[in-house]
């Protein structure tokens, strides 16, 4: 009974068995394997070197060595996934070499089942709320630049009435008034300015991020709607006692730009410059073709920015507390106008700056 | 409707553990204009049923079950977006699945299928005990609770939920699904007042619609 029994286990073993089973020779060369250890290494096994089939940390082990002691322990083998696998394996010898066979921990293997499971749905659920909060963010992003939209357009109706009367008791009373009187009166007017400024960027931003910022294409004389851009932004430098130095390249090509978002773009940057120099300081704005583009570059020498301003460089609403020189008022929203502009026309705009030596913002533009 | 041939496709990448090819099987599908509910119960739902029978008649491992389940809750993942694209109605629901419950694909499809409608959802997910939804419910009180339940053996856990949340909110609607209901085992829960029992998408819809304002 005994030797049938032995002759069906072993039949089972060098079968189907699910078990690792080796047969091995005395160079620790595979004589013979079962079908699970095949499959588990996805190759032939004939004559292939025992310590080879197994981690990099473990090439060292001898199955001949290990099967003199009846040694049994963990080994590591390399699957056909690349992943290693833990198998207790006993270390037996016969007259024919060393036989190999193993198994694996079944606690192991369905603890890590059931972790796995449990993390992937774990997983899967708090994805599902993020992709929903993501959503919702979405959502009311939409709503703060409808309201934006509104509240600007809302106000810009009252405020030009403000700046108009405000303009016309300026020339109408002038020459009457006294200087307190005065001071008022162009106070009330600048900071109509101001804010019909603010506005407009809220304006524009509000459409922009609504994906509705549409770009009048035409062919543009480039040198000419630099310097009519510079030309608009001549009063604020000389209320700072500044100097704007226009560098036009030779060649300047026309391009198919929208005009007067690209001089958006230069008063935002030069009007960005003045911000940040000192009273009486010079801005260099130079346009160039180079290759298949135009290359835009305004320069200032203030107070630079620092690296880690740098990363939120263009996002809206936010100030770089990189020192402004002067009492503007800004919301923050000129540079990011600037970089949506230059998106929309396919350009790129770069930032180099050294805190306390200035900054070069440059607009590469594609020639269309 | 899903061609059949596009599902018989799907199912073999799914079977064979292909997540790529699912992927690019289901993103096809909703290029081509299917709608969220065809690739429920067309694809997901069907497909998931599908091998699961083929599991119980023994042609398949349960390791290609538990791939399956993983893939296909890798493509509520991916038409999730989609579900979102929704005007919210104002209504919120939790949806969960019972204690030692581990199969959640179903509770996540009547989650999402609630979204589509417009509800915001809150899905809990596999094995959330008793205790733990009736103090969700308490302190954030829905407009109803679904409560997921696929194997037999967690129906009293499901049941307890169910009692839980009811002497929690007496007044809060109560839907009850899975297969492990099905053949009559509804009956305990339906005795609890108010509760409802939903084994299809399309009860679920029509359910829903008869609680529009």
């Amino acid at each position: 009974m005994n030797d049938e029994l032995d002759r069906v286990l072993a039949s089972v073993v060098r079968g189907d068995a699910p078990a690792l089973y080796l047969l091995l020779d005395d160079a620790d060369r595979v004589v013979e394997s079962n079908v699970h250890t095949q499959v588990l290494f996805g190759r032939p096994l004939q004559g292939v070197v025992f310590s080879t089939l197994l981690a990099t940390f473990e090439r060292e082990l001898n199955a001949t060595v290990l099967a003199r002691s009846f040694a049994s322990r963990n080994i590591n083998v390399m699957a056909f996934t690349g992943l290693p696998q833990t198998y207790r394996a006993s270390f037996l010898p016969i007259a024919a070499g060393t036989v190999v066979f193993g198994s694996i921990d079944p606690v192991d293997q369905e603890t890590l089942r059931r972790e796995l499971l449990t993390l992937n749905q774990e997983l899967s659920t708090r994805e599902r709320a993020l992709q929903q909060s993501l959503a919702e963010l979405a959502r009311l992003g939409r709503l703060k630049d409808q309201f934006l939209g509104m509240a600007a357009h809302d106000l810009r109706s009252p405020l030009t009435a403000i700046a108009a009367n405000a303009l016309f008791l300026q020339e109408a009373l002038g020459p009457t008034l006294q200087e307190e009187s005065a001071d008022s009166l162009r106070g009330i007017c600048e900071a109509a300015d101001l804010m019909r400024d603010l506005i407009e960027s809220f304006l524009d931003t509000a459409l922009i991020e609504a994906g509705q910022l549409r770009l009048d294409l035409a062919s543009v004389d480039l040198g000419d709607a630099v310097a009519r851009a510079v030309a608009m932004v001549e009063s604020l430098v000389r209320r700072r006692s500044m100097r704007v130095q226009l560098e036009l390249g030779p060649g300047l090509p026309r391009a198919m730009v929208d005009k007067s978002k690209l001089q958006q773009v230069i008063i935002n940057l030069v009007n960005n410059a003045v911000q940040h120099s000192p009273d009486g300081a010079e801005v260099l704005v130079a346009v160039r073709h180079e290759g298949p583009d135009v290359v835009l570059e305004v320069s200032d020498r203030g107070a630079g920015i620092s690296v880690e301003l740098m990363k939120g460089l263009y996002a809206a609403y936010v100030h770089g507390d990189a020192k402004r020189t002067h009492a503007e008022r800004s919301i923050g929203l000129g540079l990011a106008i600037t970089r949506m502009i230059v998106l929309a026309h396919g350009g790129q705009v770069n930032a180099v700056s050294a805190p306390g030596e200035g900054s070069t913002f440059t607009v590469r533009l594609p020639l269309r | 409707m899903i061609a059949p041939r596009a599902v018989e496709e799907y199912l073999a990448h799914l079977i064979g553990g292909d997540r790529r090819a699912c992927r690019d099987d289901v993103q096809r599908l909703l290029d081509g204009g299917a709608t969220l509910r065809e690739l429920y119960e067309q694809l997901f739902q069907a497909c998931l049923y599908r091998v699961g029978d083929r599991w119980h008649s023994g042609e398949l491992s349960v390791a290609v079950e538990h791939l399956a389940t993983l893939i296909t809750e890798d493509m509520l993942r991916l038409v999730f977006p989609r579900v979102l694209e929704r005007e919210p109605n104002g209504r919120r629901a939790i949806v969960s699945c019972a204690a030692e419950e581990y199969h959640q694909v179903g509770g996540r499809i009547v989650a999402d299928t609630l979204e589509a409608a417009g509800w915001a959802v809150h899905f809990l997910g596999a094995n959330t005990p008793a205790d733990a939804l009736a103090s969700m419910l308490a302190a954030q009180p829905p407009d109803l609770v679904a409560i997921s339940v696929t194997i037999v053996d967690n129906l009293p856990a499901a049941l307890r939920a169910v009692r839980q949340a009811r002497a929690a909110l007496p007044k809060l609607r109560i839907i009850v699904g899975g297969q492990a209901l099905s053949d009559g085992r509804a009956a305990d829960f339906l005795a609890v007042p108010g509760v409802q029992r939903v084994s299809s998408l399309a009860e679920l819809d029509a359910l829903v619609a008869r609680w529009e304002p």
